[in-house]
C-alpha cells in the first residue's frame, strides 16, 4: 500500500445540458468499506454511480481504483459490478444464465463458471438449481440474483443504485440486513446509492450526503447523526429528523424565537456560549429524544401541544412553540398532563447553525 | 437508473441518416416537384414536359363541370366514409378495450388485416359480395325478400360500403389509443354523481375521446379522398372520383403536369381537412 | 336498461361490425372454391379447380414470383434501415427525434396515389421507371413507417439498464448487440419484417403507377385485368391464398410474438 485510498475521485464535474449535475466531487474510500451516497433525487448520487460504472464520462477530473486510473476506461474493462433500482435481469436469459453471463464475457471455462454460479447464488441465499426465468420470481429473489449476477464476476467494487426501493416495507428492513452481511462475508467494497437515511444509517461504514451536486459531509453514521454539517444534513438524517428551531440572539443570555418570544436557556445553550453575537439569526439542531418535557423549571421553552403519535415503544409529541412544530420522543409510559408544556434541551453543547447558510456555527 | 446511458451525437445521426435520407430523397422530395410541375405543361401527343411557368392545369380543373364534379362527388363520399367509419370503430374499440382480454391481440390484428392485404384483394372479395348474382342479392333472393337483384355495385353505394371497409382500421386504432388511456373509474364517478349513460357518454366519454375520433377522422377523410382502386372497381366506372381522375392522367393519358396538378388539388383538401382537426380539437381543448 | 343487457348488445353490435369489416376476404375464401366461371350465391357446386388453374397459369406465376422477390428485398433494407434509426432515436434521444419520427411515419399520412404521380414522373426524368431499382425504392418507402414504428416501439420497450448491466458485466458493445438488444429485439423484428412484407406483397396503388412492363406484381396484373375484362375466378383462386396466408402470418405472429401490441 502507497497509502493512497483504494477508490479515489477526484474534482470530478459533470454537466448536463448546460446544468452542473456534480460539482467538484472529491471523495476517497477505503478498501473493503461499504459507502453510501445519500441525497434526495436530483442530487447527483446516481450520476456519479453512473460515472464509477463507466456509463458516463465526467467533464473533468479523475478516478482512480486501486492505484490506476479508470476514468477513461470503458464500462466492460472495469471489472464494476453493478445492481440496479429494477434489477435488470436479462428476461431471455434463465437465472443461471443471467449469473454466468459475466463469466462467459471474461471467456471462463464451462465447469469453472458452473461452480462460480452455484457459489454465488449460494451467498446470496438461493438455491442454485433453480431453472427458471426472472420473470417467475418474486421482487426480493429477482433482487439475489441481481446480486448474485453482480458478485459472481468478483467485482474490484459493487455498486447498487437504490438496491431496495422496489421492494416492499418489510422485505426492505431484511434485505437491508442481508446486504450489509453479504459485504462482511466478501469483503467487497461497495458503494450504495440511496434517499432514504435510515437505509444509509444502518448499512454503511461512510455516508456521502449529497445535495445539488456537491458531497456535504462524509462521515461515520454516528458523526452525521450527531455532529451534522449543515442544517439540511440535520433536517435529513434520523427518522423522525432533528426539529431546527430558528432563534435570533438577543442579548449574552437569551434568543428571540420566531413569534418574537424571548427564551432564557440555560447558560450551555445561551448565545454568549455559543459565539452568537446579539442580532446573529440561527437555527438550533433538537433531536427529538434529547428534549425531555415537563411543566416546571429554569431554561424551558414554553410550548403547546398540537397532536400525540402512540408508536408501541414510544410517543411522539408534535408541540408548538414560538411559531415553530417540534417534535419530542417520549417514552410510551410517560402521560401527557395538558396542552402547556415546557420542552428541556440537553444539557449539553448545541449544535447550531447560521440560519442563512446552514453551516455549522 | 434515471438517467440512462445514451449514444453519442454522431452515432446517433449515423444510424439515423440512410433511412432519413431515403425517406426525404423518395419520399419529400417528389412532393415538392409535384408542386413545380404541377406549374409546368405537357408537350401534346408526347411525355415531353415544357418546363415553363403556366395556370392552364389548374385553369382547367376549375374550367371543367367534369373535374369539379369529381371533386364535389369526392368530398362528400370521404365525409360519408368518415362517419359511418366513426359510428362503426366506436363500439367496436370500446368493446376491444372493455371486454376483450385474451382476444384483444387477435381481434386488433383481425383489423388490422385489411390494412395489410391492400386495397384490391378485399375489393374482390366485395365484388363477388355485392354483384347482381353475388353473396346479398342471391341470399335475399333466396329467402324470397327480393325478385330482381339490388344494384349494389356501380353506384355510390357499393362504393361506400367497400372504402368504409377499407379504411375502418384507420378509425380504430387511433380510438382504441385513446379509450385505453381514459380510467374506467371516470364513468364510474360521473354515474356515482348521478349522470345517466347518455350524459356519461356526452359529457365524460366523447370529449375524451376526441383526440382519438380527430386522429381517425382525418386518417379515413384522407384516405378516402385518395382512394382509386377502390371506387375504380366498385363503381364500375360508373362513380367519378378525383383520385381516378389523376390515375388516369397520370397512368393512362400520360399528362403528368396535369396529374400533378389534381394531385395538388388533393393536396390542399387534405391541408384543410387538416386544419380543421387541429381547429377542433384545440377549440375543444380549450374548453375543458 | 341493465349492464348484462347493454352488454349483451353490444356485444351483438361488435360482431356485427366484425362480421362486416372481414366480410369481403371471407366471401373471398368462399368464392375460390366455387365451380363456376362467374360466382353466384347460392354456389351451384365447389371445386378447387381455380387452385388447379392458378398453379398452371405461367403469367400469374411470373408475377407472384416477381411480387415475393420485391417484397423480400424492400423488406429487409425497410426493416434494416428502420432498426438502425429506431434504435439511434430511442437511445440517442437527439433533439430531432420527433422531427425524425414524423419524416419517417409521413407515408402514414400523405396520400400515396399523388406522390406516386410525382414518383412517375421523376422516374421518368430518371429514365428508371419500371426498373426494379426504382421499384425497391418506392417499396422501401411505403413499408418503412411500418417497419419504423414497430421498431421505435421495441426498442422503447427495452430497458437501457439491460445493456448498462451486461457492459458492466464486461460485454463490449458489438456483445451487447448480439446478446443482449437483439435476442430482445426479435419479437419486434419478426412483427415488422412480417407486416412490411405484406404491405410491400399486397400494394397495388403505388406500384400500378411505376410498375411499368417489366415487372407487374400480382397486384398489378390483377388490377389491370379487373379493369378490361373482368374478375377471373383464377385471380380469386390466389387472391384467397395470399388472403389466407396474411391471415396465418397475423394470427400466429400475435400468438409468437405479440404482433399487435407494437401497431
Amino acid at each position: 500500500m502507497t497509502g493512497s485510498p483504494y477508490l479515489h475521485i477526484r474534482s470530478v464535474q459533470k454537466s448536463y445540458k448546460g446544468a452542473l449535475a456534480l460539482h467538484d466531487i472529491d471523495l476517497a474510500v477505503e478498501q473493503g468499506e461499504f459507502v453510501s451516497l445519500l441525497g434526495p433525487s436530483g442530487c447527483g448520487k446516481s450520476t456519479l454511480l453512473q460515472i464509477l460504472a463507466g456509463l458516463l464520462e465526467p467533464d473533468r477530473g479523475q478516478i482512480q481504483l486501486d492505484g490506476a486510473d479508470i476514468t477513461h476506461l470503458p464500462p466492460w474493462r472495469r471489472n464494476i459490478g453493478l445492481v440496479f433500482q429494477n434489477y435488470a435481469l436479462f428476461p431471455h436469459l434463465s437465472i443461471r444464465q443471467n449469473v454466468r453471463f459475466g463469466l462467459d464475457m471474461l471467456g471462463m471455462g464451462r465447469a469453472e463458471a458452473e461452480k462460480r454460479v452455484d457459489e454465488s447464488l449460494e451467498m446470496v441465499g438461493l438455491d442454485p438449481s433453480l431453472s427458471r426465468r426472472p420473470g417467475e420470481l418474486s421482487g426480493g429473489q429477482q433482487q439475489r440474483v441481481a446480486i448474485a449476477r453482480a458478485i459472481a464476476i468478483r467485482p474490484r467494487l459493487l455498486l447498487m443504485d437504490e438496491p431496495l426501493s422496489n421492494l416492499d416495507a418489510v422485505l426492505r428492513h431484511k434485505v437491508r440486513l442481508e446486504l450489509r452481511e453479504l459485504h462482511d462475508r466478501t469483503g467487497i467494497t461497495t458503494i450504495m446509492v440511496t434517499h432514504d437515511q435510515a437505509e444509509a444509517l444502518a448499512t454503511s461504514d461512510r455516508i456521502a450526503v449529497m445535495q445539488s451536486g456537491r458531497i456535504l459531509q462524509f462521515e461515520a453514521p454516528e458523526t452525521l447523526y450527531g455532529a451534522p454539517a449543515t442544517a439540511f444534513i440535520a433536517g435529513f438524517v434520523g427518522s423522525p429528523p432533528a426539529n431546527l428551531l430558528p432563534v435570533t440572539a438577543s442579548g449574552p443570555d437569551s434568543w428571540t424565537l420566531a413569534d418574537g418570544q424571548v427564551w432564557q436557556p440555560a447558560a450551555i445553550l445561551a448565545p454568549k456560549a455559543n459565539g452568537a453575537e446579539a442580532g446573529r439569526a440561527c437555527l438550533i439542531a433538537l433531536r427529538p429524544e434529547t428534549l425531555s418535557i415537563g411543566t416546571t423549571g429554569e431554561g424551558g421553552l414554553p410550548a403547546r401541544v398540537a397532536a400525540v403519535e402512540f408508536n408501541g415503544g414510544d410517543r411522539l409529541v408534535h408541540a408548538e412553540t414560538g411559531g415553530t412544530r417540534i417534535t419530542v420522543r417520549i417514552a410510551a409510559s410517560q402521560a401527557i398532563t395538558g396542552p402547556d408544556i415546557l420542552l428541556f434541551p440537553p444539557q449539553q453543547a448545541p449544535v447550531l447553525f447560521d440560519a442563512a447558510t446552514g453551516t455549522r456555527l | 437508473m434515471k438517467q440512462t446511458p445514451d449514444i453519442k451525437p454522431t452515432a446517433t445521426a449515423l444510424l439515423v441518416a440512410p433511412a432519413a435520407i431515403l425517406m426525404f430523397g423518395v419520399f419529400v422530395l417528389p412532393f415538392l416537384f409535384l408542386v413545380v410541375l404541377s406549374f409546368w405543361s405537357q408537350v401534346p401527343g408526347s411525355v415531353g414536359i415544357v418546363p415553363g411557368f403556366t395556370l392552364a392545369n389548374y385553369a382547367r380543373i376549375i374550367g371543367d363541370g367534369y373535374y369539379l364534379g369529381g371533386l364535389w362527388t369526392t368530398l362528400w363520399l370521404s365525409g360519408l366514409v368518415t362517419l359511418l367509419c366513426l359510428v362503426l370503430a366506436l363500439p367496436l374499440a370500446r368493446w376491444i378495450v372493455l371486454y376483450a382480454k385474451r382476444s384483444k391481440g387477435l381481434l386488433i390484428g383481425l383489423c388490422i388485416l385489411p390494412l395489410v392485404c391492400g386495397a384490391l384483394l378485399p375489393t374482390l372479395g366485395l365484388v363477388n359480395l355485392l354483384s347482381p348474382l353475388g353473396f346479398i342479392n342471391g341470399a335475399l333472393k333466396s329467402m324470397g325478400l327480393i325478385k330482381t337483384s339490388l344494384p349494389l355495385l356501380g353506384n355510390i353505394a357499393g362504393v361506400s360500403i367497400g372504402l368504409v371497409q377499407a379504411f375502418l382500421p384507420l378509425m380504430i386504432l387511433p380510438l382504441i389509443s385513446t379509450i385505453e388511456r381514459i380510467p374506467h373509474d371516470y364513468e364510474k364517478a360521473a354515474m356515482s354523481l348521478g349522470a345517466t349513460r347518455l350524459v356519461v357518454w356526452r359529457r365524460v366519454l366523447l370529449p375524451l375521446m376526441l383526440p382519438g375520433i380527430v386522429a381517425g377522422s382525418l386518417l379515413v377523410f384522407c384516405a378516402s379522398l385518395t382512394a382509386f382502386v377502390t371506387p375504380q372497381i366498385l363503381g364500375q366506372g360508373k362513380v367519378v372520383t378525383f383520385a381516378s381522375l389523376a390515375y388516369q392522367q397520370a397512368a393512362m393519358v400520360l399528362d403528368w403536369p396535369f396529374a400533378s396538378a389534381l394531385g395538388m388539388v388533393m393536396l390542399l383538401f387534405l391541408a384543410l381537412a387538416g386544419l380543421l382537426g387541429a381547429l377542433v380539437s384545440r377549440g375543444l381543448g380549450r374548453r375543458t | 336498461m341493465t349492464s348484462r343487457f347493454s352488454k349483451a348488445m353490444l356485444l351483438a353490435a361488435v360482431l356485427a361490425i366484425l362480421l362486416f369489416l372481414l366480410a369481403p376476404i371471407l366471401v373471398l375464401i368462399l368464392s375460390a372454391f366455387d365451380s363456376g366461371n362467374v360466382f353466384r350465391f347460392p354456389p351451384r357446386g365447389l371445386s378447387l379447380r381455380w387452385f388447379e388453374a392458378a398453379f398452371n397459369h405461367s403469367e400469374y406465376r411470373s408475377s407472384l414470383w416477381i411480387s415475393t422477390v420485391l417484397g423480400l428485398l424492400s423488406t429487409a433494407i425497410a426493416v434494416g434501415l428502420a432498426s438502425l434509426a429506431a434504435f439511434g432515436l430511442v437511445r440517442g434521444k437527439p433533439s430531432y427525434r420527433l422531427a425524425m419520427e414524423v419524416l419517417l411515419l409521413a407515408p402514414l399520412t400523405l396520400p400515396l396515389v399523388v406522390w406516386a404521380i410525382a414518383l412517375l414522373s421523376i422516374y421518368a426524368q430518371l429514365g428508371i421507371n419500371g426498373t426494379l431499382p426504382g421499384l425497391i425504392l418506392a417499396h422501401v418507402t411505403i413499408t418503412m413507417p411500418f417497419a419504423a414504428r414497430i421498431m421505435i416501439a421495441t426498442f422503447g420497450e427495452i430497458d437501457p439498464n439491460l445493456e448498462a448491466a451486461a457492459k458492466s458485466l464486461g460485454a463490449s458493445p458489438w456483445q451487447v448487440v448480439r446478446r443482449i438488444t437483439l435476442p430482445l429485439a426479435l419479437p419486434g423484428l419478426l412483427s415488422s419484417t412480417a407486416i412490411a412484407f405484406l404491405v410491400s406483397f399486397n400494394d397495388v396503388v403505388v406500384t400500378t403507377l411505376i410498375a411499368g412492363a417489366g415487372w407487374i406484381t400480382f397486384p398489378v396484373r390483377t388490377f389491370s385485368r379487373l379493369r378490361t375484362e373482368g374478375i377471373d375466378p383464377t385471380t380469386i383462386a390466389i387472391g384467397a391464398m395470399i388472403v389466407a396466408f396474411t391471415i396465418l402470418v397475423i394470427v400466429f405472429g400475435q400468438r409468437l410474438f405479440q404482433l399487435s401490441r407494437r401497431l
